[in-house]
């Protein structure tokens, strides 16, 4: 039951991601922005990995994976940005903070479980 | 005996004589069979001589032209060394290039770096705008209480002229205070509609700057990122040249 | 005004942009989809309208998304089936995707592109986008055929604000699709 935290302002999509993450097994905790999000893994460090938005208020998602790997010194902590943000210069910004993975939105469950559930053990 | 003795004399003399012609002819003839063979011996002697000597031309004149080569090769390579050291100047000169290029490349790298921070700056206008949304929604709000005052001011004011019509005469000039204020309260309710519709104005102005500017920061961060980057591959490029 | 600085093949693609971006994200589940262009936004706004706005920003122009949500049943049960008090995170979300999925196709025409979060505004606002004063502006009519038989509109208007000369060509749909969805591994 690998852990995963999903981090997005909109319920929407935290919903839509979680429900299915956990229709198939899997242990889903939320966060509303980067601030929440690096809070709950502070609290709890059996997260394997960090699916999360870009574009968020209080914290953007590519400041709390910068975050994520200086102030929590945490480099092997696997996390996928899922974003509506497609472009080359974005992801190389991704790339140089440590992030693993992108996936574009809309959220295509069934596309991406298999790499989601490999990035998580 | 002297006549005999004369005459043998005389008759070895003239033997001797003749032996001395015919062995002078002898040696004539040996002479020219001598010289004869001489010659014979000498001709290919001299032609061997003639041919070794036009050889010795030949090879003297080989070694002319061979030194003159050498002459043009010693100026070759005179003209390659002028040219290896000129070359030798060359790149000493642009390893300096290089190295100036790598320092240049460095400095790039660290502003590109240092302007990233502009993202704190879209960060503030960021928070600055959303303080700005806030008061406008606070201004709603206090527009929505103002327009519920006035909606209530004209309820009493309606109330107001009711009973002073109920108590008649006594009742009049209350009335006119009662349509006065409904006619304020009128007014109000107008002006508040009319500031309700300048605070939708507002809100979408707002919003627009307020949206242009994250985007816009976003376009700005973005192709700074890209720079960045060319930049730190760049100085990559001008280290592995330049080692 | 400087409409006469967008083209009339920019026009065009812009609005195809748009018209394929709100098929590919409107429409939850392959239902038929109108979209009408209309002249003059007559209709009464409702208290219920939750109206999304977004931005895309370029160098030389920005360009305005406002999609006009009815808070009728029928759009409700349409997009935010679970719950009915998600009903503006759901909105907000879909325009978020809608602008997405303009903002991935424009950005092969118009290098550094940058795009907004969405915001929720009153209907009363549109009211006054003229006075934003657009360079051009297109209004359209959505109407979805929900699988309950039901009609779901939704109000589309695109506003485009520029400096520079504005010329593309919006090719064919093929561009839109590129690794959408799918898990790219750095």
């Amino acid at each position: 039951m690998a852990k995963i935290l999903v981090v997005d302002d909109s319920s929407a999509v935290r919903d839509e991601v979680a429900t299915f993450l956990r229709g198939n097994g899997l242990d889903v905790q939320t966060a509303v922005d980067g601030k929440d999000g690096l809070s709950r893994l502070k609290a709890d460090p059996g997260i394997r990995l960090v699916i999360s938005d870009v574009n968020m208020p209080n914290m953007d998602g590519l400041t709390m994976v910068e975050k994520i790997r200086g102030e929590l010194g945490n480099k092997s902590l696997n996390v996928v940005m899922l974003t509506t943000e497609s472009s080359p210069a974005m992801k190389d910004r991704g790339k140089a903070a440590g992030v693993k993975g992108w996936i574009v939105k809309p959220f295509k469950g069934a596309a991406v479980l298999e790499g989601l559930k490999k990035l998580a053990v | 005996m002297s006549e005999y003795l004369i005459g043998a004399l005389l008759g070895a003399g003239i033997v001797a004589m003749l032996a001395w012609f015919a062995w002078r002819r002898e040696v004539q003839r040996t002479a020219a069979r001598m010289q004869a063979m001489q010659d014979d011996a000498l001709t290919p002697l001299q032609q061997a001589n003639a041919e070794l000597r036009a050889e010795l031309d030949g090879c003297q004149q080989d070694m002319a032209a061979l030194q003159v080569e050498l002459q043009g090769l010693e100026a070759v390579l005179t003209e390659q060394s002028a040219v290896l050291a000129s070359r030798d100047a060359e790149l000493s000169g642009s390893r300096q290039q290089q190295a100036d290029a790598l320092q240049q490349a460095r400095r790039i790298a660290e502003e590109t770096a240092r302007l990233r921070g502009l993202a704190h700056t879209f960060e503030r206008w960021h928070e600055q705008m959303i303080s700005l949304m806030a008061r406008n929604q606070a201004m709603h709000e206090q527009n929505m209480e103002l327009a519920s005052i006035v909606r209530h001011v004209v309820i009493v004011s309606l109330n107001a002229s009711i009973e002073a019509a109920r108590a008649g005469a006594a009742g009049r000039g209350f009335g006119v205070v009662a349509s006065e204020v409904r006619a304020l309260a009128a007014r109000s309710e107008a002006l508040s509609k009319s500031y309700g519709d300048s605070l939708h104005l507002s809100d979408l102005t707002t919003t627009a700057t307020f949206q242009d500017i994250q985007a816009g920061g976003k376009m700005v961060t973005a192709s700074l990122a890209s720079v960045a980057i060319l930049a730190e591959r760049f100085e990559e490029a001008c280290q592995c040249a330049a080692a | 005004m400087r409409g006469g600085m967008i083209s009339a093949a920019a026009r065009q693609s812009f609005e195809t942009v748009l018209q394929r971006a709100v098929r590919a994200r409107l429409v939850l589940s392959g239902e038929p989809c109108a979209i009408t262009r209309v002249d003059v936004r007559a209709d009464e706004v409702t208290p219920d309208d939750v109206v999304v706005a977004l931005t895309i920003s370029s160098m030389g122009f920005r360009y305005m998304l406002f999609l006009r949500f009815r808070g009728d049943a029928a759009s409700v049960r349409y997009f935010a089936p679970g719950a009915a008090g998600d009903f503006r995170d759901a909105v907000l979300e879909l325009g978020n995707l809608c602008c997405g999925a303009i903002n991935q196709e424009l950005v092969g025409h118009f290098p550094d592109l940058g795009m907004s979060t969405p915001y929720v505004l009153d209907g009363h606002c549109l009211h006054h986008v003229d006075s934003l004063k657009p360079d051009y502006r297109a209004d359209f009519d959505v109407t979805l055929d929900a699988a309950s038989g039901e009609a779901v509109l939704v109000g589309v208007t695109m506003c485009l604000f520029t400096r520079v000369p504005i010329d593309f060509h919006a090719g064919h749909e093929v561009e839109m699709a590129t690794s959408d969805g799918e898990l790219e591994l750095f």
